[in-house]
């Protein structure tokens, strides 16, 4: 039986990872098999990966996400917040709903009251940046489904491969020191699932999120802003404090009647992506600069390195002439990387 | 314990961990200390919301409401996973808002943070007459803003995080962790009169732990 790399529910105590570690005092096994697992506890946690709400859907829509998906077999959950509402009058009403995830229909559950859906998925490992999606369907007649919150994250995984998490086993008291790197063992196993962790998974999946199965469009040639409201948004420091920003992904859905379209980001840091939209209906990606936490500002500032970091999200036909850009979807998120 | 420990992510040499020698203490902190600084900072963005500029908002949003007090709360909820046993703090909170009023009016909003059986409000906030929000003025009117924190730890309420368990199971029948969840609730409201409406710009919760 292969070895396993265990997860804890909640990660190791802390403090006997640093009370122990001291200049002139042996570490005893037991701290390097609570570091172990921490690190095990870290590579397991997952990532948020949608985080999209308050959309009221009349009509079957098909909502379409962006991701990064990452090398491990993973269960999300797709977390569903909502009512249901009369389309006359907006008034809360109970009815029916489907909804369609990678093949499955599922009911939704629409009282009169907010109420949340779990939708448990299995997606299979992927290094790849993947559309995850969601069909609504009412079922009621003059019924609308009034989702609060859409939101798709990562179930913690309760053990890893012995590819992807450190064998805790083998820091406990009593083995030796040796040259683990390669099997994920010992200390500088743990020392390699750190730099995993920081590297890959512990970035932040999400960071921004809309979707809408009834395009925003517009026929212009100058730039229009797609929301009222500049949303912030903010990568993980993951690295030396001195790592300011950081390169996120920038994903659009979007497809035009003819000619091109764009669709743009600027940061208010500075940071700018223009994608370029044609007749096709896809995804179209590019590469966004960001700023990070200050690790330096979280009790001040709440570890918001300056003002806060806003995107101004804007679209425009590039030619006119009564052509049009029809954007479905915005997703902002996180790269694996230095 | 030092305030600092945990605080920051730095690069170095693994050799020292490699060998059937003595740890070296210094490789061996600092690894302890950026595993502990990865598990402070591995709480998730939970929302970050904006509302299109031309797109139908539900109600209450950019509807009129026909009541002089009125009161709205958008339940959502998502999973914690933060435990600090040896530390101090739970995740906080980083939240902002912006709305306004379309009409002539006064509302007041405020955030609150719901996680089990206490509640924790913060950032009551009041705005006047704000215009035609509704023509698309691309947030200028939005003058009610909420931006600050939600800490538990501080709360008079005596807000902790009770147990709410989800089993999830694969086909493989493996069932994964169970976890805490914390819900939201947002706003609060008056309105001058009939004809008043709320309109919420952005409402954005970014966990943090310091």
């Amino acid at each position: 039986m292969a070895l396993r790399a265990k997860v804890d529910l909640d990660p190791p105590h802390l403090a006997a990872l640093f009370s122990t570690v001291r200049a002139t005092k042996p570490v005893m096994g037991i701290t390097w098999e609570a570091a172990a697992r921490m690190g095990n506890w870290l590579i397991g946690k997952g990532h948020s990966h949608v985080v999209d709400g308050f959309k009221m859907i009349s009509f079957a829509q098909t909502l379409r996400y962006r991701m990064r998906a990452d090398a491990i077999h993973r269960a999300r959950v797709w977390m569903l917040t909502a009512t249901g509402v009369e389309t006359a009058n907006f008034q809360p009403a109970p009815g029916t709903a489907t909804v369609v995830i990678e093949g499955v229909t599922h009911h939704l559950d629409l009282s009169d009251v907010a109420s949340t859906t779990i939708y448990p998925v299995v997606y299979a490992a992927s290094s790849s940046e993947i559309e995850v999606a969601l069909t609504v369907t009412p079922v009621t007649s003059a019924f609308a489904v009034n989702f609060h919150h859409i939101s798709l994250f990562d179930v913690p995984l309760q053990d890893l491969t012995a590819t992807n998490g450190v064998i805790d086993s083998s820091c406990q008291s009593g083995n030796p020191i040796y040259d683990g790197s390669a099997a994920n063992e010992a200390l500088a196993g743990v020392h390699d699932i750190a730099e995993l962790a920081r590297s890959t998974y512990l970035r932040r999946g999400c960071l921004f999120s809309w979707a809408t199965g009834s395009p925003v469009f517009t026929l212009l040639t100058t730039f229009q802003n797609i929301f009222q409201r500049a949303p912030v948004m903010q990568a993980r420091c993951m690295n030396q404090v001195s790592n300011a920003t950081r390169i996120v992904r920038f994903a659009a859905y979007a497809q035009t009647s003819a000619g091109t379209g764009e669709v743009r980001a600027v940061m208010s840091s500075g940071g700018t992506a223009t994608l370029t939209i044609t007749t096709t209906a896809q995804w179209v990606t590019g590469n966004l600069t960001i700023t990070t936490d200050d690790p330096n500002a979280w009790d001040s500032n709440r570890g918001i390195r300056g003002g806060r970091d806003t995107c101004t999200f804007s679209y425009r036909h590039t030619t006119g002439g009564g052509a049009l850009i029809n954007l479905y979807s915005i997703c902002v998120f996180e790269l694996p990387g230095a | 314990m030092p305030q600092s420990v945990g605080k920051r992510y730095e690069y170095f040499d693994d050799a020292g961990l490699r060998s059937d020698e003595p740890v070296d203490t210094a490789r061996a902190f600092t690894l302890a200390d950026n595993l502990c600084h990865m598990h402070d900072v591995a709480p998730q963005y939970r929302v970050n919301w904006v509302w299109p500029v031309s797109a139908v908002q539900p109600r209450p949003f950019g509807q009129s409401v026909g009541s002089l007090l009125w009161g709205y709360y958008f339940a959502f909820e998502w999973p914690v996973t933060m435990s600090r046993p040896g530390r101090t703090g739970l995740p906080r909170w980083d939240v902002r808002l912006a709305a306004g009023v379309v009409g002539a009016g006064t509302v007041t909003a405020w955030v609150t943070f719901v996680t089990g059986k206490a509640s924790r409000s913060f950032g009551a906030a009041t705005g006047d007459q704000l215009g035609s929000i509704l023509s698309g003025s691309g947030g200028a009117g939005m003058n009610l803003i909420i931006d600050g924190s939600v800490d538990p730890n501080t709360s008079t309420s005596g807000v902790s995080l009770s147990p709410k368990s989800i089993k999830v199971t694969d086909p493989g029948g493996q069932t994964f962790s169970s976890y805490l969840s914390v819900q939201c609730g947002l706003v609060i409201l008056t309105f001058a009169d009939s004809s008043d409406a709320l309109q919420i710009g952005e409402f954005h919760v970014r966990e943090y732990v310091a």
